[in-house]
């Protein structure tokens, strides 16, 4: 099922990368993201996962990356920073409001 | 604290990354891991930084791999995409994997049956690369040669003399360098415990020829052979890790070798081998007394030569060069050559490798022809599990699957077993040289040295995908011929398919017997010539002999005096130990390595302007010799204690000596002349003895020539012993007599006589328990093969044989009829094989003793026992043929 505009909802993968790249705003780049997924939503998740995930979300349109300056400790390579376009946060948005949408009178269920 | 920093990713990774992603997001990638390994190192750090790297590469790849195809085309630019090919790819290995997991007994017999013979063939291989085909350890072999004297008449070779060494470098152009070098035994002392050492002493520009950079120091150069400055000795890696622990300040410090004090210039690296002797720790120069280049020595030839060719020769010309040296070397000093002497070069590699050319490419053929026999095997495996996917197969081409695309798909199936009989088979491999190793002689066919490399992978790998490839082709061919309509209707069962595959099946297992008796004859013709060599009479008495060697040092036994009361005494207490019979000193024992041979003058005897002087084994032995080795005396006597230094000079011979040179004359009172040149001597002969071998059962046949050692002594000799009992049990009272006469003095070498000829045939026996093992093996397959294929005959047949019974044909009838249709079978194997034996045990040639290849003998023995061994695998499924009920037979559904 789609949404109205015709793009195919967020898989649980992508809202949450999502997310993470939101709270991490200027800062996000892959290993920071992965890091922050790990710590708060406390699940694992692969490097790979993350990065496959941002460039899929980066061809959809709902993200964008920009490369920044070199640092030693990356052997001289530049980090690669993904921010998070209007697009993207209509989908969060979207997204959440589905789960919201389900999830209501269930308070007393889910114990919260 | 100083913190360490975690290496960069390899290589390999970023190209692996690039793959999947361009260039610029590959780059982040890499970067974003070079982070997190620095942040957590040195703690937190991976085992292998650099594999850590390469999977998390492999582990995005494949991760790009699977999300492009899902979500369609990307505008990236990016070397793989997934595409049609690489979707069917994946398809078929999944496919493959899933179907192969379903049946887990019949794929393990397949990579087991698989592992084993591609694990043999990765064994042998690494034998034959590091034996054959490695270039060998030295800078640019090919330009190596060996400078050899060269006797057209008997087409030999000899090593150089002194004098000639002198010779050739001063005349020869073809060679930018030229070294020669000898033998070198010494006692390492002062500095812990004593050690017999092997090395090699070199004349020459040496570091030149060999053109290897010493690891530390320096390597010897011409200078250091000049007198007074020639005590400085080179070692090899292996003896400075063992015995000085690697220890860099070993430069400059001394060694006592024999006594003497050596200064250690330099260790070679730890590659390096010896070209002349593998086992070689030590290299230091040798310089010769004047009296040594003096024209009678031309002849004494005991320098092994090395010359690196001048830019610009070759081997060719080097030859050519040579022998118009040795022409004019001839023409100058006439009395020095015998007639026919010539020069000549041998290219190096070919010399130290020629000899074990052939039996290592045989057995490196037998090998392949085992693994055929297996694949031959898994084919028809293969093919009998393709008669129950017929179905499968053709519902598959209903909905759409070309012949090729099913072809493709059984050729994966076949190439993912092929891969992992491949990866067990290297643990089999590495097993099988292990093993190989403990059976094989000291140091033969370089084996010490081959190792599991990534040649040896390499090969291994190639030969799994040529093996899928040979026995996935069987399956795939038959089922690309697989009638779709016919199949589906007839519920899954097809005559005329399985015609086709039985076909298909009893044409490899005549493969599989042809092969198998290739095998099993040259396996059995081996057997004959070893059984043959190893009952050959030496000419003594072998069994309870004991030898050992004594090298008297030069500084404490300088002189005759020394040695010979060294050596008496040594014999009068050998002779009161209690266990010996008799005790005795020679310079060259029996199969002990070492010989001695030169030419003498015997009168009477005049060689015709062609013939070659009088030639043969040169020995100088004690009274007890004889009776220690217990050799049949055939005339006159032996020597006694009278027979001493001062008496009249006296000589034995043996028979071949006495037949060759005095013919029908008595040689009982006739003179010998032999000596050094210049002090040569008439000896007379009071004795003619047997012919003992020397150091091979099967080697042609010396004159031997004998003198008294009291009237020729040596500082270096060999004892031999004669135990009243097993003489291993000397070994502890002959150690003891030594100490108690000279506690410095060690001996080495000591070995009993029968496993001293043991050793000798070593290289043969290995090679016959190889191929006796391969043919075993091949003719299990063999029959494994035949017993499969008649049990498929006979379970295809049950109809027409229950109908058979039902009209009143008997039991032994049946039997008859399944037998004769393997029978045939068995019958064109059997012309194939004896066809491939008579062509290929040709190869054998050079191995054989006693019998010729292609022997009818044995041809015909291995023809009987393939064909006893084939009837028994047939009779089992034909007996149970007999046992059909026809009642069942002709219910059951065609």
């Amino acid at each position: 099922m789609t949404s109205k505009r015709g793009v195919a909802p967020l898989r649980e993968l992508e809202l949450i990368v999502l997310l993470a790249a939101m709270q991490l705003g200027d800062e996000a780049y892959p290993v920071a993201i992965r890091d922050l997924i790990e710590k708060r939503a406390e699940r694992k998740v692969s490097r790979a996962a993350v990065f496959i995930t941002l460039e899929r979300l980066e061809d959809k349109g709902l993200v964008s990356s920009r490369y920044g300056d070199p640092t030693p400790v990356r052997g001289g390579r530049a980090k690669r920073f993904f921010s998070v376009r209007p697009a993207g946060v209509r989908a969060v948005q979207r997204a959440l409001d589905s789960v919201t949408a389900l999830a209501a009178g269930l308070e007393a269920a889910l114990g919260r | 604290m100083r913190k360490t920093i975690p290496p960069g990713p390899p290589r390999i990774a970023g190209w692996l990354l690039r793959l999947g992603f361009d260039a610029d997001a590959a780059d982040s990638v890499l970067g974003d891991l070079e982070e997190e390994l620095a942040t957590s190192w040195p703690q937190g750090r991976p085992v292998w930084p650099a594999g850590w790297y390469v999977w998390q590469a492999v582990v995005f790849l494949l991760g790009a791999l699977r999300s492009r195809g899902r979500s369609g085309s990307s505008t990236r630019r990016r070397v793989i995409t997934r595409g049609a090919a690489m979707d069917d790819l994946l398809h078929d290995l999944r496919y493959a994997a899933r179907r192969t997991a379903r049946a887990p007994g019949f794929a393990l017999t397949v990579i087991v049956t698989l592992a084993l013979g591609i694990g043999a063939n990765a064994g042998i291989f690494s034998l034959v690369d590091t034996a054959l085909l490695k270039p060998l350890p030295l800078a640019d072999p090919a330009r190596l040669v060996t400078v050899r004297h060269f006797y057209g008449e008997r087409g030999q070779h000899a090593p150089i003399s002194v004098p000639g060494f002198r010779d050739y470098g001063e005349r020869a152009r073809s060679f930018s360098a030229l070294a020669a070098g000898t033998g070198w035994a010494v006692n390492f002392t002062g500095a812990g415990e004593p050690e017999r050492l092997t090395g090699v002493r070199v004349i020459g520009d040496w570091a030149g020829a060999v053109g290897v950079q010493a690891a530390l120091g320096r390597t010897l150069v011409p200078e250091d052979g000049t007198a007074g400055r020639e005590r400085v000795v080179v070692m090899a890696y292996g003896f400075w890790q063992r015995r000085f622990g690697g220890d860099r300040s070993v430069v400059g410090s001394t060694m006592t070798l024999d006594g003497e004090p050596f200064t250690v210039i330099g260790v070679m690296p730890e590659t390096f081998r010896d070209p002349f002797n593998r086992q070689a720790q030590l290299w230091a120069p040798r310089v010769f007394p004047a009296a040594f280049y003096g024209d009678d020595f031309r002849t004494t030839e005991w320098l092994q030569a090395l010359g690196r060719l001048a830019p610009g020769a070759t081997l060719e010309s080097a030859r050519v060069e040579l022998r118009a040296i040795a022409a004019q070397l001839v023409a100058e000093y006439p009395d020095a050559y015998p007639p026919r002497w010539s020069l000549d070069a041998v290219s190096l590699s070919e010399w130290v490798r020629g000899d074990l050319r052939t039996p290592l490419v045989v057995l490196l053929g037998s090998v392949g022809m085992v693994l055929l026999i297996a694949c031959a095997n898994v084919a028809n495996l293969l093919l009998v599990r393709g008669a129950g996917r017929r179905r499968e197969l053709a519902v598959r081409a209903a909905l759409g699957a070309g012949r090729a695309r099913i072809g493709r798909q059984l050729v994966t199936e076949s190439l993912l077993l092929a891969i992992a009989g491949g990866a067990l088979g290297l643990a089999v491999g590495w097993y099988a040289l292990r093993a190989f190793l403990s059976i094989s002689p000291a140091g033969h066919a370089f084996a010490e040295q081959a190792s599991l490399d990534a040649r040896v992978v390499g090969f291994t790998m190639a030969l799994s995908l040529i093996t899928g490839l040979l026995f996935g082709a069987a399956p795939a061919y038959h089922a690309g011929r697989t009638d779709v309509q016919t199949t589906l209707r007839e519920s899954g069962r097809s005559a005329e398919a399985d015609r086709q595959a039985h076909r298909l099946r009893r044409g490899l297992v005549v493969l599989e017997l042809a092969l198998a008796l290739t095998l099993l004859a040259g396996a059995g013709m081996l057997m004959r010539s070893f059984a043959r060599l190893t009952s050959v009479d030496p000419g003594f008495e072998p069994e309870g002999i004991l030898t050992f060697n004594v090298t008297l040092p030069l500084t404490r036994y300088g002189n005759d005096t020394a040695r010979l009361a060294f050596f008496d005494r040594l014999l009068a207490e050998l002779r009161a130990t209690p266990g010996v019979d008799a005790a005795a000193v020679t310079n060259a024992a029996p199969f002990a390595g070492d010989w001695w041979t030169g030419s003498f003058g015997v009168e009477g005897f005049e060689p015709g302007d062609d013939a070659l002087a009088p030639w043969g084994d040169n020995r100088m032995v004690t009274p007890d010799f004889r009776s220690a080795l217990a050799a049949p005396l055939l005339r006159g006597r032996f020597f006694e204690e009278a027979d001493r230094a001062g008496a009249p000079r006296v000589a034995v011979i043996d028979e071949v000596l006495a037949r060759r040179y005095f013919g029908d004359r008595d040689p009982i009172g006739r003179r010998i002349d032999w000596g050094a040149p210049g002090a040569s001597h008439a000896w007379e002969v009071v004795g003619v003895i047997g012919h003992m071998a020397h150091e091979a059962l099967d080697a042609d046949p010396r004159p031997q020539l004998y003198v008294p050692f009291h009237q020729h002594p040596l500082s270096s000799a060999q004892v031999v012993m004669r135990a009243a009992g097993d003489p291993e049990r000397l070994v502890e009272p002959v150690r003891a007599v030594l100490r108690g006469i000279d506690p410095q003095q060690p001996i080495w070498g000591v070995a009993t006589m029968t496993s001293l000829m043991h050793d000798a045939t070593g290289g043969r026996r290995l090679s016959l328990t190889l191929l006796s093992l391969f043919a075993g093996l091949a003719l299990l397959l063999a029959a494994v093969g035949i017993y499969g294929v008649m049990a498929q005959q006979v379970q295809q047949r049950t109809a027409e044989l229950g109908l058979r019974m039902a009209l009143g044909a008997d039991r032994r009838s049946v039997l008859r009829l399944v037998l004769a249709h393997g029978l045939r079978i068995v019958a064109v194997g059997v012309v194939l094989g004896i066809i491939g034996a008579l062509t290929l045990t040709r190869f054998l040639h050079s191995q054989l003793y006693g019998i010729r290849p292609g022997d009818p003998g044995t041809v015909a023995a291995v023809v009987l026992v393939l064909a006893t061994i084939a009837l028994i695998a047939m009779l089992l499924p034909a007996l149970r043929a007999t046992r059909v009920d026809p009642l069942v037979a002709l219910r059951q559904e065609t």
